[in-house]
């Protein structure tokens, strides 16, 4: 069976790839997860944020400890400032690369304007296959107007993609007003992919210290419709390669991503829950449907639901609501 | 280093301190160096072992080994054997350090041994540590047959170094290579570097290879280190005597090589001056400079035929009378040799007798026709400034008919009436420098900054630049003053600036307490780092500042340095922000320039951490000179409201604090004349109290309603600023509004109230105790039983409430439970706002001590950080009950701490015997009850306590009228029959390392010590240098790839004693077990060892969360809790208890916050993965051991008796 697929200009010998998780944060993992099959990974995200935290505390405390009296006025050997946390990354894809023959995509979460850039090029130098680039930016403010939300997110997709010449896919959040067009302004910057959706961290209540808590972000089954509809919508009215994200437990997940259109399906949670070797399972799976329905390969497959291809496009419609609802209540 | 390498034999310029410069020669001339830490000469082992661990070569190719040793003495030892052994080898040194190296010393000399030791000139410990810059250290070393090269400046640091090792090579003779700790060795200026083709060339290899025949060979086997006997040994002392003899001549030599190879030409002796002069001045050291700037100015003014000079030494050992006279002319009459030292009792200092033996000897040999007058005088001890002004009064006393002799100069001497006087208005600066002071707060990035602008400009081709740093005596909160001169004239000015061109004041709340303007030149800048815009700055200005702005006509500046920080992304860190201001107004490079210079360091400084970052900076530089304001100064003083200083203690402080301990804090300290300083080193104790510093911006603020008043708060707090009281509802009669109380919440006391005090003028702000307090407040988000507030709004209220809260009487200590937690927040610490650390992890278990013990108790302190914050002046923070009980505390040394503290045991010992010897001469008199009652009695409790003080009360009333011999004899000693509790206390520097010895030694005497070990895993004092106590996998000084090594076990070590009870608690942990083990400890009557885990800055952790480190190093098992208690073998059980869980978290979440381990990954990035790993197994394969220990019996340790013990 041929599951070779295209993603962002990349070969990848299935449609399978490991999204960025604790699997894919280290050598032997990942070579775990090549050997069950999976065709391309993501590296967790350099978080330029929390390495601007760390390195102003860094700063804070070299600041509070030296000088502070003639007797010590250092308290590390000289010449030994902390580097930016980032290089403990770059080392991570250059073992990786090392380490594995399928294609490595970094990911990079920024929030400045200087550090998308500045890392990106420093991803690209570090050898990495490609970027994946998340951006979330949802400020909790009653002033920021949606078009400025989608400017900030425009601008930094464009920023760069402007500065590397490796491939660079965008993972989003699909709460835009019009989630559609946002796409189609994300391909006309030339963004080589759309990996759909990021998981945002959601706040939690700790009721014992009275303090906010991050949540888990894990999925759950079941999951895959807001993605499988803008998949759907999106197959074969955009360049830029299409990723799954959300919610892909079982080879029917799997399946259906590809039939509304999806190049690649990313997993995470049901990794974390069943083992790297759950790929193997899950591309058997693949492999037995498409059998079974003499499919040669996934193009003859991928996007035959998609909005364009299917017999019932209404259904992607707001309209079909009523009608469901309707059916529900008889 | 490396920066420094440079494949042309240019020579290059740098700017660097003293220490560098020295140890730059040292590191590249030698094979071998043997380190330890002591300030102020730490920097140069640190560099030596920061270079080797970055593989830099010395001139041969080769990678020198560099080895920590367990104290100057080890290192000296290591030293001789290495040199006997036929390698290059050096050490560095100073002070205390220097005195244990001196038995080494005699040897090494005494066979010949080409070597040099490189030493920071500093005081002596006498009637007091100093840290700071004299030659009494190098004068005690002086008769050890080193010859001894004196530099006086970092130039001079780094040129003597080269002629000192090529020297030493030719005449076999050992040097001392010295300059003066801190003014040259913490100085950091502009120096032409000697490139290696220099140091080379000055190095002959042929005597390289001499002194490897000459060493120990089993191929060619000689002995040394005989024994001899009357018939040869002193023939053997005179044997040497021609290469002394030699020595000057070679030195002499090896200054032309060297002035051939740089054209910087040094004398054994070097005369400045007309060959006419009258009057001369002779000395060595930095002050040489300041002396022959003086001159030179001097001589402008003054006429041809009275012409002044000076002879500055640099060959000080072997003293060449020859060359002395040589260079004499006949002009001079008379001669001032100044000393930067003190030898007591002596017939003068040691450079003045020197000169006086020469000129005697030339005079009775005819050398020089007649004798001037000589006079000698001290000046400079412990860095005390040496001015032009001093050096011109001695010019001028040298034109009296009878000058002063044996004189002091700097100080007032109205004992002894030594002192010459002089006129503080005699300066010198140079016009054309810019001369700029900068007053900051230790923590603001002040002196950082500095030092960075002193790089900046020094790489200007055209410019010269010096810089020297001024702390005050708190590790917390301190003031600094940085002196920076900048000109294109080399600066040769080695004393703090007399005339600023420039002052900036980075913390504007120092207007009210410093004065800084006080040598400001007339029209000189002052930036004002203010909160206040220039249109409303003036007002707040105090009327002193008003008034010299107005009457020098300065020129003032304002920016708001924290708003433009924060604006910029900066956080609080202002430090980019001033150093803007300073470039764009002093006039040091045109403005356009100097802006670009510091962009351009900033790119260079920050580029590798990100372009965001340097962007940042950039907006913060920009945003600066925006938001930097010129304000307009008034014709007069307007405002109506003028601010006026508030003064320096409260009116009710005892009179030695107002009139002499005032003054030091003031600033003033320089003025206090002879007659009121202490003879003899013993001053009055507690006296932190009455320096009220105000040094945090937030403080911790009770909440009443949620307490649950469990006491962790006040137990943690290491600068005593939390205290509770329970006391009786009526008292809350008079109490202020905003006084809080509430219920005490324990069953059976309804009339009871509790109230927990802030010192809101003595806490640091550390938060320690907020991250403490186990309550969360399920009715306000994040908020506790004590929250960290602004100060400022509840200051007043605050204060009030502490008024009153301190006339609540103190609790009887009888009715407190000494053994939870909930119980000892009621005693009174009597360790308290010491100038430690914000946040210090060491200092809450003091305090504890103190709380259990503190008027029966002994301490002595080994030196070290508890030694500062202990003992440094101007105030103390060990103190007394309102009975005048307290603490007392002294500190002996580093090394000798366990010794010194149980000689207070044997002392107390026999005195309480004796005691008892007295008091049995009474029987009759006083009844057999009271006297058997007070030589039986226990004292086990205050209880106990309580009631022997009441017999021996009883005792001293009885006695009241009986004034025989007898009588005076047991009331001199009385006392002492109140049992004595002895605490031996220090850092892990002195119990695991320099120490260790003597605490072998106290801990196997069976005695009844108490031996504190407050453990940072470093040498925090100096600077955070590894000790044997440093773990695995931590950078530190001296460990800069890394320690590779697992942290030795002095517990382990203590428990195979069997007699010996050892704890290891940590207070961050479990304060419950602390507190059991410091109980237990005082009450076994043997010795006892408790190892107290103690966070520190030297970790590189947020000190808010110190005590969440500890409990991490517990859980995670790096730092397991236990107890060894001799005692209950004799109930059969087993003595040793392990008090904290099964590791539970693994070593990197402990070690992942603190910037010692993280350093790891850049120290060496291959490695770290391992070393960490092995470090993981070390903890697993000790817990087991440990578990191991827990399940024995009490039968399976050492034999010796639990009882074993006197």
């Amino acid at each position: 069976m041929d599951l070779t697929t295209k993603y962002m200009g990349l070969s990848l010998k299935n449609p399978l790839m490991a999204a960025a998780s604790p699997l894919t944060s280290t050598v032997k993992s990942i070579q775990r997860l090549e050997k069950a099959g999976i065709a391309a990974i993501v590296l967790p995200s350099l978080f330029e944020e929390q390495i601007r935290r760390e390195q102003e505390e860094e700063e804070r405390i070299a600041l509070s400890r030296n000088d502070l009296f003639p007797e010590a006025t250092s308290f590390l050997p000289s010449g030994l400032t902390l580097e930016r946390g980032s290089q403990a990354y770059l080392d991570t894809i250059h073992k990786v690369k090392a380490a594995v023959d399928i294609p490595v995509i970094a990911s990079l979460n920024g929030c400045s304007e200087g550090g998308w850039v500045d890392y990106a090029r420093q991803i690209e130098q570090a050898g990495a296959d490609g970027i994946e680039l998340h951006i979330y930016y949802n400020p909790p403010s009653l002033d920021i107007t949606g078009r400025q939300v989608e400017e900030v997110y425009l601008d930094v997709a464009r920023r760069v993609k402007d500065s590397v010449t490796i491939p660079v896919a965008l993972k989003v959040d699909p709460f835009f007003s019009a989630f559609g067009n946002m796409a189609r302004q994300f391909d006309e910057i030339g963004v080589d992919a759309l990996v759909m959706f990021n998981r945002m961290l959601q706040p939690d209540f700790n009721l014992n210290n009275m303090l906010v808590e991050p949540s888990w972000p894990i999925s759950k089954a079941g999951e895959i419709g807001i993605p499988l509809r803008w998949i759907s919508v999106l197959h074969g009215k955009v360049n830029a390669s299409l990723a799954a994200t959300s919610g892909a437990y079982d080879h029917e997940d799997i399946i259906k991503y590809l039939l509304g259109g999806a190049d690649t399906v990313m997993l995470a949670s049901a990794l974390i829950r069943n083992g790297a070797d759950y790929v193997s399972v899950l591309l058997k799976g693949l492999e037995v449907w498409l059998k079974q329905r003499d499919f040669e390969d996934l193009n003859e497959m991928r996007g035959m639901m998609s909005q364009r291809s299917v017999a019932n496009p209404e259904a992607f419609e707001r309209a079909n609501y009523i009608r469901t609802v309707d059916g529900v209540r008889k | 280093m490396s920066q420094h390498n440079h494949s042309k034999e240019q020579p290059v310029r740098v700017t660097i301190d003293g220490n560098e410069a020295a140890a730059y020669v040292a590191y590249r001339t030698n094979e071998v160096c043997a380190i330890y830490p002591i300030t102020p000469s730490s920097n140069m082992a640190e560099l030596a072992e920061q270079w080797a661990a970055e593989g830099i070569k010395n001139i041969w190719g080769g990678k020198p080994h560099v080895a920590q040793m367990q104290s100057e003495a080890g290192a000296a030892g290591a030293v001789h054997g290495s040199l006997q052994t036929g390698a290059l080898t050096t050490t560095f040194t100073a002070s205390q350090g220097l005195m244990l190296m001196l038995p080494n010393m005699y040897k090494i000399a005494g066979e010949l041994t080409p070597s040099v030791i490189y030493v920071a000139a500093r005081s002596l410990a006498t009637q007091g540590l100093s840290i700071f810059g004299d030659h009494q250290d190098v004068m005690a070393a002086r008769s050890t047959g080193y010859a001894m090269l004196s530099a006086s400046s970092v130039q001079e640091a780094h040129d003597l170094a080269l002629i000192a090792q090529a020297a030493t090579l030719e005449s076999r003779i050992p040097f001392m290579h010295f300059f003066d700790g801190f003014r040259t060795s913490h100085e950091i200026n502009k120096i032409s570097l000697l490139p290696d083709g220099v140091i080379r060339a000055m190095i002959d290899d042929k005597l390289v290879h001499d002194h490897r025949r000459r060493a120990l060979n089993p191929e060619n086997p000689v002995i040394r280190g005989t024994a001899q006997n009357p018939d040869v040994y002193f023939q053997a002392r005179e044997s040497a005597s021609s290469f002394y003899e030699k020595t000057p001549d070679i030195v002499e030599a090896c200054m032309w090589r060297f002035a051939g190879l740089t054209g910087r030409h040094y004398r054994p002796f070097s005369w400045y001056g007309p060959k006419n002069a009258k009057r001369l001045i002779v000395l060595m050291g930095s002050g040489a400079e300041t002396v022959k700037m003086t001159m030179e100015a001097m001589n402008r003014e003054l006429p041809e035929d009275d012409q002044v000079a000076m002879i500055q030494v640099r060959l000080y050992r072997p003293f060449s009378a020859d060359r002395f006279l040589h260079i004499l002319p006949e002009s001079i009459t008379s001669i001032a040799v100044l000393d930067r030292t003190k030898e007591p009792g002596a017939s003068g200092e040691p450079l003045y007798q020197d000169v006086m033996t020469v000129l005697s000897e030339g005079y009775m040999n005819d050398r020089i026709k007649r004798l001037p007058k000589v006079i000698g005088g001290r000046y400079g001890l412990s860095s005390k400034e040496f001015t032009p002004a001093m050096v011109k009064a001695v010019y001028d006393e040298l034109s009296k008919e009878q000058p002063k002799n044996h004189f002091t100069i700097g100080i007032n001497d109205d004992v002894m009436g030594s002192s010459l006087e002089y006129d503080d208005s005699f300066v010198i600066e140079d016009p054309e420098s810019v001369r700029a002071m900068f007053f900051g707060l230790g923590a603001d990035g002040t002196v950082g900054a500095n030092k960075n602008s002193v790089k900046i400009i020094g790489s200007d081709p055209q410019l010269n630049a010096q810089a020297y740093f001024v702390y005050d005596s708190k590790k917390s909160g301190s003031q600094t003053i940085s002196h920076l001169r900048f000109g294109k004239q080399p600066i040769e000015a080695p004393y703090l600036i007399q005339s600023a061109s420039f002052v900036a004041c980075h913390q504007f709340n120092f207007l009210e307490r410093t004065d800084m303007l006080s040598n400001i030149e007339p029209g000189g800048i002052f930036l004002l780092n203010s909160p206040f815009g220039p249109d409303e700055v003036w007002s707040k200005l105090p009327r002193r500042v008003q008034e010299q702005l107005i009457q020098k006509k300065l020129k003032l500046h304002v920016i708001d340095g924290s708003a433009v920080a924060k604006a910029a992304g900066m956080g609080n860190r202002t430090n980019t922000i001033m150093q803007t201001c300073f470039f764009a107004l002093s006039g040091v490079l045109p403005r356009d320039e100097a802006i670009a210079r510091i962009k351009h360091a900033i790119e260079k400084t920050y580029r590798r951490k990100g372009a965001d970052v340097v962007e940042r900076n950039f907006r913060a530089v920009d945003q600066t000179l925006e938001h930097l304001y010129s304000v307009r100064i008034p014709a007069h003083i307007e405002h109506a409201e003028i601010i006026v200083e508030k003064p320096v203690v409260s009116e009710e402080a005892p009179e030695f604090i107002k009139e002499v301990t005032s003054r030091m804090i003031g600033g003033q300290g320089d003025l206090i004349p002879v007659s009121q300083i202490p003879v003899d080193g013993t001053w009055p104790s507690g006296t932190t109290r009455w320096e009220k510093r105000n040094i945090a911006l937030q403080i911790p603020v009770w909440d009443e309603e949620v307490c649950i008043q469990c006491g962790n708060c006040s137990m943690v707090c290491p600068h005593a600023a939390i205290r509770a009281k329970f006391y009786n509802e009526a008292s809350l009669a008079d109490a202020p509004e905003g006084f809080k109380s509430a219920p005490i919440s324990a069953r059976g006391f309804p009339e009871t109230r509790y109230t927990l005090q802030t010192y809101p003028e003595d806490c640091t702000g550390c938060g320690l105790c907020v991250e403490a307090c186990p309550v969360r407040n399920p009715k306000k988000s994040g908020s506790r039983a004590i929250n960290m507030m602004d100060k400022e709004p509840v200051l007043e209220e605050e204060k009030q409430s502490l008024s009153f809260f301190e006339q609540l009487p103190i609790n009887d200590r009888r009715q407190v439970d000494f053994s939870t937690v909930r119980g000892i927040q009621f005693l009174e610490p009597l360790f308290e706002f010491s100038g430690a650390c914000s946040g210090c992890g060491e200092t809450p278990y003091l305090k504890l001590m103190t709380q259990l013990f503190g008027d029966r108790l002994l301490v002595a302190n080994a030196t070290g950080c508890s030694s500062i914050y202990g003992g440094n002046l101007p105030t103390t923070p060990w103190s007394k009950n309102a009975e005048g009980r307290g603490p007392a505390w002294a500190n002996s040394l580093f090394e000798d701490n366990a010794e010194f503290g149980f000689g207070f045991r044997l002392s107390s010992d026999h005195q309480a015997e004796q005691a008892m010897l007295e008091l049995e001469s009474f029987r009759e008199q006083l009844g057999s009850e009271l006297v058997d009652s007070i030589i039986h009695a226990p004292q086990e409790n205050d209880t106990d306590i309580h009631k022997q003080r009441e017999r021996l009360k009883s005792v001293q009333e009885q006695l009241q009228d009986v004034h025989t011999p007898e009588a005076q004899s047991l009331r001199a000693v009385m006392d002492r029959l109140l049992k004595r509790v002895v605490w031996i206390v220090g850092g892990d520097g002195w119990a695991y390392d320099i120490g260790s010895g003597g605490l072998d030694h106290v801990l196997a005497s069976g005695r009844n010590v108490n031996v504190l070990v407050m453990d940072t895993e470093v040498y925090s004092n100096t600077g955070g240098q590894a000790s044997k106590s440093t773990p695995m996998g931590a950078v530190a000084k001296f460990a800069a790839a890394g320690k590779r090594s697992a942290k030795k076990d002095v517990a382990l070590q203590a428990i195979a004693y069997g007699n010996v009870y050892v704890a290891r608690i940590a207070m961050g942990a479990s304060p419950q077990q602390a507190l059991q083990a410091i109980r237990e400890a005082e009450a076994w009557p043997g010795p006892s060892l408790v190892i107290a885990y103690s966070h520190c800055i030297a970790h590189g952790i947020n000190m808010t969360h110190g005590m969440e480190q500890q409990r991490l190093a517990v859980r995670s098992g790096h730092w397991p809790l236990f107890r060894y208690n001799p005692g209950r073998t004799d109930h059969h059980e087993n003595p040793f208890i392990l008090d904290s869980l099964r590791p539970s978290v693994p070593l990197t979440d402990y070690i992942r916050n603190e910037v010692r381990y993280r350093a790891l990954n850049i120290a060496c990035p291959d490695e770290a993965g391992a070393i960490l790993e092995e470090a993981q197994t070390v903890i697993n394969r000790k817990w087991g051991v440990y578990e191991e220990m827990a399940t024995h019996n009490a039968m399976d340790f050492v034999p010796e008796k639990a009882s074993a013990v006197h």
